[in-house]
């Protein structure tokens, strides 16, 4: 459909878009970004385990803090996470308009998500 | 996410106009696609008509009523049975049975169009339009 294709097409000539795609892209070449991100998810699935045992720590939890810290201090992710934020927005919005015209829901997230 | 949600909703009005007018396109072919004109024709036919609406509005008054009941562990086999009659009855209700399976294709053919706009853009535009995560 044409007009699916002109939607799209809209869409990617956003400067949200175009941020969206920079970010992805920097936060994709940045090692030390994609380092600390998985540092964080790694500290976080341990402690998930370790806290079935109650074997999490005072420590554990400040490393894991310092962790967090490390990654949504990062100016990459902070700026991917900024630039996804305001994508997100706009994709809302347009889907805002579109069900309010079409008086159905236009996008619904059907599978699951978040693990 | 929710920050986002809320700027959604703040933002509605405020699209960039080259994007607007691409939704507003896209909206006016969506209604004259087949699945969405065909879901449409069968609104109109069960709005229509008496004997469909009493059926729906009577089960979702005992639909209501049931809820109510099974918080508090009152449900009897009456209410049960009472349920069960008027689903039967939604069933063999052509009209009904008619809007609910032209619903299903109206979200299946969005669904369709979300995934084209998804391959188009490279990014999964169901999950960030909708108020999910991604």
């Amino acid at each position: 459909m044409d007009a699916v294709r002109a939607f799209a097409a809209a869409l990617d000539s956003t400067p949200e878009f175009v941020g969206f795609e920079e970010y992805a892209r920097a936060l994709k070449n940045d090692e030390e970004a994609t380092n600390a991100i998985h540092a964080y998810q790694s500290k976080q699935q341990t402690l998930q385990l370790m806290s079935r045992l109650n074997a999490v720590s005072e420590d554990d939890l400040r490393e894991l803090e310092r962790l967090q810290r490390a990654v949504f201090d990062h100016p990459t992710i902070s700026g991917y996470i900024q630039a996804q934020d305001q994508l997100t927005a706009l994709c809302q919005a347009s889907a805002r308009l579109l069900s309010e015209r079409i008086g159905l829901e236009f996008s619904v997230k059907r599978s699951g998500c978040c693990g | 996410m929710a920050n986002a949600q809320k700027r959604a909703n703040q933002t509605v009005d405020m699209l960039p106009a080259q994007l607007h007018a691409a939704a507003e396109e896209l909206a006016s072919s969506l209604m004259r696609a087949g699945p969405i004109a065909a879901f449409y024709q069968a609104k109109e036919r069960l709005e229509a008509d008496e004997e469909a609406l009493t059926i729906l509005e009577r089960l979702a008054t005992v639909q209501v009523e049931l809820r109510g009941k099974q918080a508090n562990g009152l449900v009897t086999h009456e209410d049960i049975e009472r349920l069960r009659a008027l689903n039967e009855q939604a069933r063999n209700n052509q009209l009904i049975v008619e809007y609910v399976t032209t619903q299903h294709m109206a979200n299946d053919y969005l669904a369709e169009v979300n995934q084209e706009i998804s391959q188009l853009l490279g990014i999964d535009f169901s999950a960030f339009a909708s108020a999910g995560c991604y």
